[in-house]
């Protein structure tokens, strides 16, 4: 407050409209559950799961962010818990952003539920700021039913805190709006940053307790007590900005689709609209200088007997910046798809396929072609592009599923810990490998997972079957392994030297797919294979060998 | 990176205890490696290439312990899966030539049928490519009829390979009857190859089964460099007497043995 005619103050702020809608988390689940506003609904996440979004029926009934679930469930039984998930409250924005577009044209989305503009140009074409708050407002609530609010200051904090408050702040007043406000409301900045958390109770705990005294803070000694955060807090306490909003230029997806009539019950068939479709959408895209980050392939199967139509959608990631994606490219990817469809495999058991009676292909993340450019040096300069050619040769050989991607998801033991996904395929991980999976086999894995646990007998020394049995009590030392039948790995016959366990995995009981296993490490000594480690499961008294650390 | 038009061969690196097993010290790219009788030491040996930045793939190699392959290091969003099952009656050489041309290294797993033209012709096409060929061949478990079979190379050898590491013994420790858990493995390495690897090579290697630990990362190899040569032996195989690698865990990651 000392020093308002400090030399960074004037003109550095942008007139910045900012719309905010409440609790967008959890509006966001409600518009994907299908619930009306009326519900009282939360949203959990962070670290314990706790509430991080609460609808406004749950609040009134007691529910408050940073809540356990369990106590939120208690202070009102019929709440409604979703988990977060970025990815649902970014593409439920959209529609709202698209509102908004009607009635400005380039705007920033700061982070879904928050949308900024510079509101300069816009307040004048509308009348006043506050003609263009209503406007927004309406537009946003007509077109998606979602309540929002509109503030208008200098800068982006006090654009963020006036939308809380649905107010339009003079201009020239954003820093007098500010002072007086604690330092917490920093958090309305950048919310969910634990770092901010910790910095802006470091500052209460020294005795700065509101923007202004923040803002009154020596600049050199911020910069070197509290680093680039401190800084950037310290800029946004005086009201100035750190960036103006960038104006987004929307492109909109480009989709091209085609109706089979009569339905294509042969992939062959399908394949040749595909390539109509996919010429079309490459036209489109290339006549507008634009690329696409993933193509959206959506077909209409209908039943023939019932009538019945089912939508079958699949999502690729083209990493069209890469390689240029060709007409002849978005056909092969839809080809492989059409043969995933039209073969029953995939349908899963008992569903016979349905011929095709419509197909679409969207080209989604357009943006302008040639923004994304490989690296000159290092890891992906060229080798990344030489790999995906080879890879795409391979799979216009053998198909779209014959190459694949590992990744490590959750899991217990070594076969679920890796999740194989077909190479360009967008699939999201089964399970979280970041959850502490408690019972999961203690490291190193083992080195060859067999593909299917085979049979195998285990022994002790006087030739019994060794027996794991509730207590976990084993009847007698294993002495010997055998694999029985005949097989890539059948034929073991070896001396157990060393072992270890056993070790209960109980998975899923509550369900009928629901798994109980005893594991045991071996150190087997056969006549080939010398200290060979095996790991064997036991499940209801039969042996099974599942890997070998060889 | 590998192979790139007026550039010479260049060696990707292995972790530091392995160098020693390559005449190289890492592996040349365009030559062929053969690894028989420990997939661990397989990955293990692929791991600091791919971290590097190399494309791996895995070509008929189902059985291949990925979570194992992430915890000795590499890299899984550069390391591609082939199944290539046999009995889809896939042209396995073909696919081989394509991922050959394209990849830096790949594997290719002992359940690819190949007939000896093939390889000899696949060792041709990765040393113009630049590519390194590592093949898995047959492990003992699989033919456990008799202990000889793994000492020779038969026919299942793959003939043109430059360098063929072969685990003639090996052991585990960190169980004891019930109690712990398989931790350490300590193999004992033959070299035989072509060229600068032609003369054989005992070495006793410790797998760094698992990088989380840290353990196995951190410790440094105290002779693992060209002196190792002078103790080699010559062809002399101490393999009846397992003495010296009991209750090994505590010691240095490689020795010579000899």
């Amino acid at each position: 407050m000392t020093d308002r005619s400090g030399p960074a103050t004037a003109g550095e702020a942008t007139r910045t409209a900012c719309l905010w809608v409440p609790d967008w988390p959890v509006v966001a689940a409600l518009v994907v559950a299908g619930l009306g506003p009326e519900t009282p609904a939360a949203v959990t996440g962070g670290p314990g799961g706790r509430i991080i979004a609460v609808s406004a029926p749950a609040r009134s009934a007691g529910v408050r962010r940073g809540m356990r679930r369990r106590e939120a469930q208690g202070r009102c039984p019929d709440l409604q818990l979703w988990p977060a998930d970025d990815a649902r409250d970014a593409r439920e924005f959209e529609p709202v952003a698209m509102a908004a577009e009607t009635v400005v044209s380039g705007l920033e989305i700061a982070r879904p539920g928050v949308l900024l503009l510079p509101s300069g140009g816009a307040a004048r074409y509308h009348g006043s700021e506050r003609d263009l708050a209503r406007e927004l407002t309406e537009q946003v609530a007509v077109r998606t039913g979602h309540e929002c609010q509109v503030g208008v200051a200098d800068g982006f904090l006090a654009a963020v805190l006036a939308a809380r408050e649905d107010a339009v702040v003079p201009p020239g007043a954003s820093r007098d709006y500010l002072a007086s406000r604690p330092a917490a409301v920093l958090v309305h900045a950048r919310p969910g940053d634990r770092a901010l958390t910790e910095l802006v109770d470091l500052w209460r705990r020294l005795g700065v307790h509101t923007l202004a005294e923040l803002a009154a803070l020596p600049d050199a000694a911020v910069a070197a007590r509290f680093g680039d955060l401190g800084v950037w807090a310290q800029r946004l306490a005086r009201g100035q900005d750190v960036r103006p909003p960038a104006r987004r230029r929307l492109e909109e997806d480009l989709t091209v689709a085609e109706e089979l009539d009569p339905p294509a019950h042969r992939v062959d068939v399908a394949t040749f609209a595909a390539r109509r479709l996919a010429e079309r959408l490459h036209d489109d895209l290339s006549r507008r200088g634009l690329a696409c980050g993933r193509l959206r392939i959506t077909a209409r199967a209908v039943d023939p007997v019932t009538g019945e139509a089912r939508t079958l959608e699949r999502l690729w990631r083209t990493d069209d910046t890469l390689g240029g994606l060709s007409a002849a490219r978005i056909t092969d990817r839809v080809r492989w798809q059409l043969e995933g469809w039209l073969t029953a495999s995939s349908l899963g058991e008992g569903v016979a396929p349905a011929p095709i009676a419509g197909l679409a292909l969207a080209a989604e993340e357009v943006a302008p072609a040639g923004a994304l450019q490989p690296r000159l040096w290092g890891p992906g300069a060229g080798e990344d592009l030489r790999a995906h050619r080879a890879v795409e040769r391979v799979q216009a050989l053998l198909g779209g599923d014959a190459v694949l991607t590992v990744r490590l998801q959750g899991g217990r033991d070594p076969r679920d810990r890796v999740q194989l996904v077909p190479f360009g395929e967008q699939v999201p991980p089964e399970r979280d490998p970041d959850r502490p999976w408690p019972g999961a086999l203690p490291p190193p894995a083992p080195s060859v997972v067999l593909p299917e646990p085979v049979p195998a007998h285990v022994l002790d020394g006087e030739g019994r079957p060794v027996v794991v049995d509730v207590r976990l009590g084993v009847s007698g030392d294993p002495a010997r392994v055998v694999v029985p039948g005949e097989g890539t790995w059948s034929g073991l016959d070896a001396a157990v030297v060393d072992w270890a366990g056993p070790w209960p995995v109980a998975e899923r009981w509550w369900t009928p797919q629901g798994k109980r296993r005893v594991f045991l490490q071996v150190v087997a000594d056969g006549v080939a294979a010398p200290a060979l480690g095996l790991l064997l499961s036991s499940s209801a008294g039969e042996w099974s060998l599942e890997a070998l650390y060889d | 990176m590998a192979g790139g038009p007026g550039e010479g061969p260049r060696v990707l690196p292995v972790v530091p205890h392995l160098a020693a097993l390559l005449p190289d010290g890492g592996l040349r790219t365009g030559t062929t490696v053969g690894v028989r009788g420990s997939t661990s030491l397989l990955l293990t040996l692929l791991a600091e290439a791919s971290r590097d930045g190399a494309w791996t793939v895995l070509v008929g190699y189902p059985a291949a312990g990925m979570a194992a392959a992430a915890d000795a290091g590499c890299d899984l969003t550069r390391t591609l899966v082939v199944p290539l099952p046999a009995s889809s009656g896939v042209d396995a050489p073909a696919v081989l030539a394509a991922l050959i041309d394209g990849m830096d290294v790949v594997v290719i797993g002992p359940e690819v049928a190949l007939l000896e033209q093939d390889r000899r012709r696949l060792t041709i096409r990765a040393r113009d490519r630049g590519t390194v060929l590592v093949a898995a061949l047959p492990t003992p478990v699989s033919s456990a009829g008799s202990s000889s079979v793994r000492r020779e190379t038969g026919d299942a050898g793959w003939a043109g390979a430059h360098v063929v590491l072969e685990v003639t013994e090996g052991a585990w420790a960190g169980t004891d009857h019930g109690a712990g858990w398989l931790r350490r493995r300590t193999l004992w390495v033959r070299r035989t190859g072509r060229g600068s690897a032609a003369r054989p090579l005992h070495l006793n290697v410790e797998v760094p089964v698992c990088r989380v630990g840290g353990e196995a990362a951190g410790r440094e190899v105290v002779g693992a460099g060209a002196d190792g040569e002078g103790f080699e032996l010559s062809g002399e195989q101490s393999s009846g007497t397992r003495a010296p690698g009991e209750g090994s865990a505590s010691r240095p990651q490689l020795e010579l043995v000899g």
